[in-house]
Formats: structure tokens, C-alpha cells, sequence
């Protein structure tokens, strides 16, 4: 009896998968040619942006940067649309921003605007979209960072505001490792700095810099 | 007597099928991938043949992995500069979209329900020097757009540095052209 039930029980847990696979399939086959993805513009969207960034090594990370400052996170300001009003368009390139400030504590290269800045991120929320963009490092209020920046040249660039982007974008972030709360560097993905030293450093970087090989000119055209 | 013994086994069938259809969906719901495959990508009507070849063989590569045919270039193109476009069509553009920004950026749409990709979109941004020739001071076309269809089928970044979805690329790079085991393991997992 029990054998029985075992196998009645089994049997239905096989049929559970089996149909709803056969559900699923049968969508797709009545499908006819290029299928059309459905979209509830209504529910909640995440937009999520990945990409292939270009690889950035320390030296390249000092030679492109502007400013690089050490110190605190200090809030997150509300996400907008890219759009010069702030809302969403279809006729322009429009992604959703986020600006963090941080407030300067050492300055190792350039001069930063003031002492709080802002420092902007491609990702965040509004209204019901949200968007995620991997190639830009997450923020925390009271983090200690060590950042390289730069000034915006994005097509989505706002010139009349003060702000300034990463260089390298999420390489361009240095933070404590959370795992590892007794490591006194600080890290991005590859490398690690330690902002005692950074100062010494960056002159060293500068002329490694100028002897790196340089881009070919954009064709556009491709 | 009789009728408890159909009882159980009514509750039996109802209780087994209802585990396997749960598990079934959960299975899918964590499995983000695109959906329905095949998808198919529509490119800039003013690329390259160059570029357009490069298209094709990245969609090639992906069809390759052990997993059906996954992906298709369209043969039909369009004209827009602006990206991402929400209009139900995976379409790659190009734009000078400056620095530092993404070498390449894939938009994906994903159903909050389902938890599938519906709509994905690719652009180059030009900004930065592109050829297809492996040379020094240039990105490779055809390693990273291969690189974001594997996006668009749902693959994120990995930390093996030989593998096709590797974060980031140097100039004169081309091995992402071809997927490694590690891309493979991951279409397979979503797809098979």
C-alpha cells in the first residue's frame, strides 16, 4: 500500500514537470516568424544595463583622472531621468542617474570644485522603473573611498552643473573590503592602494602615463 | 473503507502534481534567460558589411554553445541612433556615446513576472576607436558584440579572465570572438 502511494506520489510529481514544460514549449511553437517580446509597461520595469567597459590599469586610472580625492560618502541624492528636465523620453538617449556625494577629505591629484561633491552614477530608481547598471560601483552613506574622477564627456553629459563621473567607471572606485574589516587598502575589482602612499605614487603613474601606447582615433563608421 | 483508499489517492495525484508543476516554475522563474528563443537581433542599416559579418558570426558562436539555436541577425535592419528604445525589437545601434562610458552596452527588458528577458538592446558606442582587425589601438568589434548578445541571452559577467563574458576588454584584444567552456556552462544552464 504504501509502495503503492510512494509511486502514485512520484508519478504525479514527473507529470507536474512534464506538463508544465509542454505548457511552456507550446507558447513558443505557436509563435510565427521573429517573435514579438511582450511588455507591461503598467508593473514595476527594471532596466538592466551590462556592458563591456574598457580596461583600466592604476597608471591609466591617474593619467585620465582630473581629480583623485580620499574620503566619505555622504548621502545619495534622488535618481533622475538624464532627460535636462529630469523625466523620461523615447526620442532622446535617456538613462536614469543618481548623483552621490562625497565629502573631500585629501586631494592627491587636481583641485575639486568644493568640498562636497558629486559624483554621478548611472543606476537608481524612479517612479516604477529602476535601473541597473553593472559598470557603475554602488554607493553607501558613510563609506571611505578613494576615487578617481573626471570630468563628463558623455553624450548625457550636463556641462552647466558641477558634478564630476568616474574614470573607468566602477574601476574607478576604491573601498574597504566589508569581508575583510582589518585590511587598512583599499580596492577596486583588480587593485589595491593604500591612501597613505597614493601621494607618492601619483607622479610615478603620471610619467608611466605619457609612455603608455596611445588609442587610435575614433572612425565612428563602423 | 473503500473510499478513503480513492481519497488518498486522489490526494496523492493533486499533492505530487502540484510539487512538480511548483517546482517546475521555480526552476524557471530563477533561470533568467531570454524569452522565447530564438531571439533575433535587427542591426543599424548603416554598419558595415564588416560589422553586419561580425553580427552574424557572434550569433553563430552562441548557437554553437550545445544549447539549440538561440539567437538570429535579422534581415531585417533600422535606422535608429537612440538606445535603449522600448519598442519590442532587440535592435543594435551605434552612437558617439563619449567617455568614460560602456565600450559596448546591452539594455535588457525583464519581465518582473516571469523574471525573462523580453527586450534587449545593444549599442556601440563609437567614442571609443572599434575595428575588426585585431590592431593595437583599436577595440574589437566582433569579441564584444559577441560579448553582449551573450547578455542578451541572459549571461552575466564571470571572473574567468579567457572567457567571452569577462567584464572588460583591452585594445587589440580578440579572444572574445570565441566562447570559452565557461560561456558554454552558463548558456547550458539556462538553456538546457
Amino acid at each position: 500500500m504504501k509502495k503503492a502511494t510512494a509511486i502514485l506520489f512520484g508519478a504525479s510529481i514527473c507529470i507536474g514537470v512534464f506538463g508544465y514544460y509542454s505548457m511552456s514549449s507550446n507558447t513558443a511553437i505557436t509563435t510565427t516568424s521573429a517573435p514579438v517580446p511582450e511588455v507591461q509597461t503598467s508593473q514595476p520595469n527594471t532596466i538592466v544595463v551590462k556592458g563591456v567597459i574598457a580596461a583600466k590599469s592604476k597608471t591609466e586610472l591617474v593619467g585620465e583622472s582630473d581629480v583623485i580625492i580620499h574620503g566619505k560618502v555622504k548621502e545619495l541624492l534622488p535618481s533622475a531621468w538624464s532627460n535636462p528636465n529630469g523625466e523620461r523620453g523615447q526620442d532622446v538617449r535617456n538613462v536614469i542617474q543618481t548623483d552621490v556625494v562625497v565629502h573631500v577629505g585629501k586631494t592627491f591629484k587636481g583641485e575639486p570644485y568644493a568640498k562636497d561633491i558629486a559624483v554621478r552614477i548611472e543606476k537608481g530608481k524612479v517612479g516604477n522603473t529602476t535601473w541597473v547598471s553593472e559598470g557603475y560601483p554602488d554607493f553607501t552613506p558613510g563609506e571611505e573611498v578613494v576615487l578617481f574622477l573626471c570630468q563628463d564627456h558623455r553624450d548625457v553629459a550636463v556641462p552647466q552643473e558641477s558634478y564630476y563621473v568616474l574614470t573607468g567607471m566602477l574601476q574607478g572606485k576604491f573601498a574597504h573590503d566589508p569581508k575583510h574589516p582589518e585590511d587598512k587598502q583599499l580596492h577596486n575589482e583588480k587593485e589595491a592602494i593604500d591612501p597613505t602612499q597614493l601621494a607618492d605614487e601619483i607622479a610615478t603613474e603620471e610619467e608611466a602615463y605619457k609612455k603608455l601606447p596611445k588609442p587610435a582615433k575614433p572612425q565612428g563608421n563602423i | 473503507m473503500q473510499v478513503k483508499k480513492w481519497g488518498m489517492g486522489i490526494l496523492t495525484i493533486i499533492m505530487g502534481t502540484s510539487l512538480g508543476v511548483g517546482a517546475a516554475h521555480a526552476w524557471s522563474l530563477n533561470s533568467r534567460g531570454y524569452s522565447p528563443v530564438p531571439a533575433y537581433v535587427h542591426a543599424y542599416n548603416g554598419f558595415s558589411a564588416e560589422t553586419k559579418q561580425a553580427i552574424s558570426t557572434a550569433c553563430s558562436q552562441w548557437n554553437n554553445a550545445g544549447a539549440g539555436n538561440l539567437v538570429y541577425q535579422s534581415s531585417f535592419e533600422h535606422s535608429l541612433t537612440n538606445s535603449p528604445v522600448q519598442n519590442n525589437s532587440n535592435d543594435i545601434t551605434r552612437g558617439f556615446r563619449g567617455t568614460p562610458n560602456y565600450l559596448m552596452i546591452t539594455s535588457t527588458l525583464v519581465n518582473s513576472t516571469t523574471n525573462k528577458i523580453v527586450e534587449a538592446d545593444l549599442d556601440i558606442n563609437v567614442s571609443y576607436p572599434f575595428a575588426n582587425d585585431g590592431s593595437s589601438g583599436n577595440y574589437d568589434i566582433g569579441g564584444n558584440i559577441t560579448h553582449e548578445i551573450g547578455h542578451l541571452l541572459g549571461l552575466e559577467h564571470t571572473t574567468d579572465t579567457e572567457a567571452t563574458m569577462y567584464s572588460s576588454s583591452q585594445m587589440g584584444e580578440t579572444k572574445k570572438r570565441t566562447i570559452e567552456q565557461d560561456d558554454k556552462n552558463g548558456i547550458l544552464f539556462l538553456y538546457k
